[in-house]
């Protein structure tokens, strides 16, 4: 049996979604960069805690938005498996479905686990 | 940190993308002892700005291989399961392990890479399998081949592949690399992948591998933007140019040359753990 792993339209959606999240992550990353040299001199030396984030963010603060930045790229591949999840359950194959879940759902764990074991 | 130090992490960065990219190893397997050994910056921190660049280059990397149909996405579906879950545990052992600890394990893994580079050496892939109830035959088109010819391949042995997967997975969350050092040669020799096919499916994998941990640096405030910036930017920089160079490079000398600059880093951070004071090193 010779088959393509997924549908082609799938895999370029899939392609071009990558690039345009690590591309919005690294806008921010640049923004910030210049934001801190304007305004201290000097890039920041620490990453703002996501319940910080917004009311940080609508100060234009520039830790904020490199962390923003990063976390937007680290976004990128979690972006890859919904969209691998959602094409899968859209062409009823309902077994990589449930892999690609399977996969988001350790991602959402090692949250978890981070928030449970910081500073342990 | 001065304006100058963040430049040579930039440089240093953009050096270590043109390397990795190379040799196919990645860029974090040299970025993280230099920044470590020569820049004195703690390994925790080295290792989580090079696991966010990881992430970015395998963003990038894997949107080329998509739209040239190379990566196996369905077999990375199912290899990502053990391999994430290694990731966590490699993420909290990188947190919670002291730095002399992580410096004898990222000797012992650079030590095992040299040797994975010496005897690396791509193996033909049999003709696909008529029996394959999870759908993972695959094929891609490779030009190098009688100038153009659809290659068809089934993995195989699927246990072993992912059991090592979820090693790989370990030492890329615990050192902050990508891991395409394991997964190609073992996906290759194990599972029979063609070598291209293998290097499109862990450029693909390495993202949600190396989120897993990221995510765990991040909350921990391990992620220095002063140091992680220049190398996401360096490292980005680098590889694109060193896939370029790649192309015309000449393979067997290029790998050796990086065999001994991976040798003299592997051993320098070994006598650091060891607490012997190395000319040069912070």
């Amino acid at each position: 049996m010779t088959r393509p792993a997924i549908a082609p339209e799938l895999r370029l959606r899939l392609a071009s979604g990558l690039r345009i999240v690590t591309l919005i992550g690294m806008v921010f990353l640049i923004v910030g960069t210049v934001v801190s040299l304007v305004q201290v001199g000097d890039l920041p030396r620490a990453t703002v805690p996501p319940s910080e984030l917004p009311e940080r963010l609508l100060a234009l603060d520039a830790p904020a938005i490199v962390s923003l930045g990063f976390l937007t790229i680290l976004l990128a591949p979690v972006y890859g498996l919904i969209s691998l999840a959602y094409g899968c359950l859209r062409q009823r194959d309902r077994f990589y479905a449930a892999a690609a879940g399977l996969v988001l759902t350790i991602l959402v764990l090692s949250v978890v686990i981070a928030l449970v074991t910081r500073g342990a | 940190m001065d304006l100058l130090t963040e430049l040579g992490i930039l440089l240093t960065a953009a050096g270590a993308g043109v390397l990795g990219s190379l040799v196919g190893l990645g860029g974090g397997v040299f970025v993280v002892p230099i920044l470590s050994v020569f820049f004195g910056i703690p390994l925790k921190t080295a290792i989580a700005a090079s696991g966010v660049s990881v992430v970015v280059n395998s963003a990038a990397g894997a949107s080329v291989y998509l739209r040239d149909g190379m990566p196996n996405v369905r077999l990375a579906l199912l290899m990502l399961v053990p391999t994430t879950v290694g990731s966590i545990v490699g993420g909290l052992l990188a947190v919670h392990s002291s730095p002399n600890a992580l410096r004898i394990v990222y000797a012992v893994s650079l030590f095992g890479m040299i040797i994975v580079m010496a005897r690396r050496g791509a193996r033909p892939s049999p003709p696909p399998a008529e029996h394959d109830p999870l759908g993972l035959t695959a094929s891609y088109y490779d030009r190098a081949i009688d100038g153009g010819t659809e290659v068809c391949y089934t993995p195989r042995r699927l246990g072993p592949g992912m059991s090592i997967s979820a090693g790989a997975g370990m030492i890329s969350g615990m050192l902050g690399i990508g891991g395409g050092a394991v997964q190609v040669p073992a996906m290759n020799a194990i599972m029979q992948v063609p070598v291209k096919a293998a290097t499109a499916t862990s450029t693909f994998m390495v993202g949600p591998t190396v989120v897993a941990s990221a995510l765990i640096y991040y909350l921990n405030d391990l992620i220095d933007p002063a140091v992680a910036i220049p190398a996401v930017l360096g490292m980005m920089l680098g590889a694109q140019s060193g896939a370029r160079l790649a192309r015309r490079a000449r393979g067997v000398l290029l790998v050796r040359i990086l065999m001994v600059i991976l040798f003299y880093l592997a051993t320098t951070v070994f006598l650091q753990a060891l607490g012997i004071n190395v000319p040069g090193a912070r």
